[in-house]
Parts: C-alpha cells; sequence; structure tokens
C-alpha cells in the first residue's frame, strides 16, 4: 500500500523486463546485421580469376607465366607472398567427379579434357564487372595463357541480395520497435495510474510541471539503463555461445563494431525509458479531476 | 502587492461549467481579506466546480473572475502553479507522501514552491506545524497519524506559502463530528491570524454552531443568505 505511494515508483520488473527483451531483440537484429556486413566483405576478398592454360607446357613456362602474373598490380598480396594457387588439370579433374559424381573417364577414356589452371586472389578494390573485365583481357595477352574466367554478374547479384536482406531486417526491427514502443507505454502507463492523484496533489500545491515531471523522468531513464545494460550482457553471451557452435564464426567478429553496438543498445534503453514515462506523466498532468477518477 | 481593501476572490457573471454543461450561471460575489465564507448546497449542486473554477482546475469560459491578483479567464497554463502558491487548497483527496515523514512532506512542498534556504524552510514548517496544533508529529509517517491529525498536516501544507485565502472543499467530510469541530476551530483560529477562508460544506449542524457568511448553491444559482434562514 504505501509502496505504491511513493513518488515516481513504477514497477520496476514489468517495465525492465520488457525493456531488455525489445533491447535483446534489436541487438540481435543489429548482431546478425553486422555479421552479414563481414561476411560480404569476406566473399568479396575471395573472388579469383581463373587462368587457363595452354596444354602440354614445360615446368619453366609454367614457371615463367606464374611470375608473369605476380608482377600485375591487382594480385592480392597475404604477408608478402601473391595469393595464386596452381590447380592441374588431373587434380581438377579429380575435384569435378567428386562434385558432380559423374565419372566422364567412362565416356571419353583416358583422355581428360580439362587444363591446367591458376587460381589468383584479387584486391577488393578491383571488385567490379568493369575492372574485372580489363583484368581478363590484360591477362589473356601474356604467352601461354589460354582463357581466364571469372564469375560474371557475380558481383551484382551479391550486392543485390545484400541489400534486401538488410531492407527485411530494419523493417523488422522498426516493426519491432513500434511494438515495444507501445508496450512499453502501456507498462508504464498502468504504473503510472496508481499515481495520478499524488501528480495532482503536486499541481495543487503549486509545483510547476517540470518539477513534478523530473522524478518520474530519472526513474524512466535508471530504468532505461538497467534494462540496456542486460540486453548488452545477454547479447555478450548470446555472441559467445554462438561462436563456440558455430564453426568459422569468428573469422567475422570485429570487437569494435560490437562495442558500438552494444553502446547504442545502452543509449537506446535511456531514451526509451525516459522518453515513454515523459509521454505518460504528460498524460496525467494534463487531465482534469473528473477523469483521474475513470 | 495587495491592497488591504482590495477584494481577494471576486467574481462577475462568471458561468461555471462542468465539461460542456452548464452548473451554475451568472455568479456574483467578493471576499475581502481575512473573511470567512461557508459555501453551501445539495452534493451535486457546483460547490466543487465553482471552488474548482477558482483555483483553475476547470477553465473559466465565461465572465470575470479575479483571485489574489490573477485575472482567471486570461491565465495562462503556465501561471496556473504561481496562483496557487497564493492560495491554499484542502481537500478530501489531496493527498500526502506516505513514504516520507511530515517533515519530508512540508519540505517536498517548499522546494516545489521555489524556497532554497535549508534554515528558512525549517523555520517555516515549524511554524506552521505550530499553528496546527501538531509539532510534535514532525518526523512522524502519515500512516502514523489518525485521519482528523492527516487533515491537519494538510492543513499546515496549505499554510506553508502563506496564502491570502484557503479554499476548502468539505474538509471535514470523512471524519467524526467531534474531530469535525475540531479542525473547524482550527479553520476559525487560522482566519483570525488574517487569511481568508472558502470552505464548501454540506454539514449544515456544523455551520448552526459556527456562524458565518454563508452563500449557497441551489437551481443554478449562488445566493447569499442571511443568518441561518433557508438552511
Amino acid at each position: 500500500m504505501s509502496k505504491s505511494k511513493q513518488l515516481g515508483n513504477t514497477p520496476n520488473l514489468l517495465v525492465i523486463v520488457s525493456l531488455t527483451i525489445a533491447l535483446l531483440l534489436i541487438g540481435l537484429c543489429g548482431l546478425l546485421t553486422l555479421n552479414a556486413h563481414k561476411l560480404t566483405e569476406l566473399i568479396k576478398q575471395n573472388v579469383e580469376l581463373q587462368v587457363y592454360l595452354e596444354n602440354d607446357l614445360s615446368t619453366s613456362k609454367l614457371d615463367s607465366v606464374f611470375k608473369e602474373i605476380a608482377k600485375q598490380d591487382f594480385v592480392l598480396l597475404k604477408e608478402g607472398s601473391p595469393q595464386i594457387n596452381f590447380i592441374s588439370k588431373d587434380v581438377a579433374a579429380k575435384k569435378f567427379v567428386e562434385e558432380s559424381g559423374e565419372d566422364y573417364t567412362k565416356l571419353l577414356g583416358k583422355s581428360n579434357p580439362l587444363l591446367n589452371l591458376y587460381t589468383v586472389k584479387v584486391k577488393p578494390e578491383f571488385f567490379n564487372e568493369k575492372s574485372l573485365l580489363a583484368l581478363k583481357t590484360r591477362v589473356e595477352k601474356i604467352d601461354g595463357v589460354h582463357e581466364v574466367s571469372y564469375v560474371e554478374n557475380f558481383v551484382d547479384s551479391i550486392n543485390e541480395k545484400i541489400s534486401k536482406v538488410y531492407i527485411i531486417l530494419s523493417a523488422f526491427v522498426a516493426l519491432l520497435l513500434g511494438i515495444i514502443l507501445i508496450l512499453i507505454n502501456n507498462t508504464i502507463k498502468l504504473a503510472l495510474y496508481s499515481q495520478r492523484f499524488l501528480i495532482r496533489s503536486m499541481q495543487l500545491v503549486g509545483a510547476t510541471n517540470q518539477f513534478i515531471r523530473k522524478p518520474f523522468i530519472v526513474k524512466g531513464a535508471l530504468q532505461g539503463l538497467t534494462g540496456g545494460l542486460i540486453a548488452a550482457t545477454l547479447l555478450v553471451v548470446a555472441q559467445q555461445v554462438a561462436l563456440h557452435r558455430i564453426e568459422g564464426l569468428a573469422a567475422l567478429q570485429e570487437m569494435d563494431k560490437l562495442v558500438m553496438l552494444l553502446v547504442i543498445i545502452i543509449i537506446l534503453g535511456v531514451l526509451i525509458g525516459a522518453m515513454s514515462t515523459f509521454q505518460s506523466v504528460e498524460r496525467y498532468l494534463h487531465k482534469s479531476l473528473d477523469d483521474l477518477y475513470k | 502587492m495587495m491592497f488591504a481593501d482590495k477584494p481577494v476572490v471576486t467574481l462577475q457573471n462568471v458561468d461555471v461549467f462542468q465539461k460542456d454543461s452548464l452548473v451554475l450561471s451568472d455568479v456574483n460575489f467578493s471576499i475581502n481579506r481575512g473573511e470567512f465564507v461557508f459555501l453551501t448546497g445539495r452534493t451535486g449542486s457546483g460547490k466543487s466546480s465553482l471552488l474548482k473554477t477558482l483555483y483553475a482546475d476547470l477553465w473559466l469560459q465565461k465572465g470575470h473572475a479575479e483571485v489574489s491578483d490573477y485575472v482567471i479567464e486570461r491565465l495562462r497554463a503556465a501561471e496556473i502553479p504561481f496562483l496557487r502558491r497564493k492560495i491554499g487548497v484542502v481537500f478530501q483527496d489531496f493527498q500526502l507522501f506516505m513514504d516520507r515523514t511530515v517533515q519530508e512532506n512540508l519540505m517536498w512542498v517548499l522546494e516545489a514552491t521555489g524556497w532554497t534556504e535549508r534554515a528558512k524552510m525549517k523555520t517555516r514548517i515549524a511554524e506552521v506545524l505550530m499553528q496546527v496544533g501538531m509539532a510534535p508529529a514532525i518526523d512522524k509517517f502519515p500512516h502514523q497519524l489518525s485521519g482528523g491529525e492527516q487533515q491537519r498536516i494538510v492543513i499546515a501544507r496549505a499554510l506553508l506559502n502563506d496564502p491570502h485565502i484557503l479554499f476548502a472543499d468539505e474538509p471535514t467530510g470523512n471524519l467524526d463530528p467531534e474531530v469535525s469541530a475540531q479542525i473547524l476551530k482550527l479553520f476559525l483560529e487560522i482566519n483570525k491570524s488574517g487569511t481568508a477562508i472558502l470552505m464548501a460544506t454540506h454539514d449544515f449542524e456544523m455551520i448552526r454552531q459556527f456562524p458565518a457568511r454563508m452563500l449557497k448553491c441551489e437551481n443554478g444559482k449562488v445566493l447569499e443568505i442571511q443568518g441561518d434562514k433557508g438552511i
């Protein structure tokens, strides 16, 4: 009884729990977006030119072609060495049989129709259709090179898919934010209902609205802060669990962006808490006494 | 600054509305400094609405009213708190904070109404508690006090800013007759020290015991009643 009459008192648990759930969901969406973003970056870095070589080149010729390609400025360097791999036609054939499940040797006998090839990793800045086309013609002029290929339209299709994912995710986050604001608003409104006569009394002794609002808003902001901190902690836990469960996820982690996301979640919590409380208090500040009895 | 002879409350051709329905029409009266006035009438006759109009809880839609130098029909929302610091309001729904002591309750009001000096605030609280005879209760919580004692604290709270007039709406509404009489005596004492009082009540027994000027709400009008005729 006496507790509900406390100034600025709202049911902590209820408000904090709904805030925490809301922020957690938003945070998870954010985490997903961060990982997706990093994933596209990685995919872009793994774009390869496939340089098919003429048949029956001597080992020294193979070596000179390798050196010729390695000189080019578009080749991705890793710890100073150019990222070029040699795949012999025998290896390629084995791989093909494995992947397609079709043993063409039965059809063609011993002859292998495949060519030896170098796979060349390309620096990300060359990763667009125009530059790739230019590289293709440049490399094809090298003596001993039969043909150069890359997956055409690959770039555009990735960009398109990723932006679709972003649109869906952000629509989801917006919807979530809307639902959550209504939910929290209702919770705080209900909480303040028990205090409506107290707010009234304060007005009648001549307190300004600003003075009455202050303790409620401070409380709302603190609840938002608590919700934000809990949500941030849960997010870190969820992320750690995911790291252990999903192989290769570690490659997608970026510490600075994660920290930024957590900070945003906490600030969002404080803002939602303070603003919802402000709005609810405002409602009672402008109600007439008769409406309070309803 | 108020002139000594200027009325604290003046109403000219005031219509009192409750929502959109007219409750009282063409109300004319004034209350001088230090006057004690009863406002009577059946429940629903418009006593409360009239008081609410005077402390700007209901908007004045027609007519002219002046309370403690504030022109009510021209009052802006931001001015309402400052009008209320010049008047005192006492009524049943008017709550004390249950989670803090009497002193903290009164301290809160002083803070809310712009007092800053701690020493002066403490002195003022001691003064008003003395005035209502509740000085020993300064460190008690409201739930440790009886209904009559709580009402005295509410009255003390209304007196903090040294108002020109107290508006009391059924201040003895849920108190037994003996305690009611004591509270009324307290109002008379406050009145003697110079504060005008407008008290709405339907307790005619009380009015008979303590005769004073009387206004009656009846059939949508406010009438001046002489003596105890027409009660």
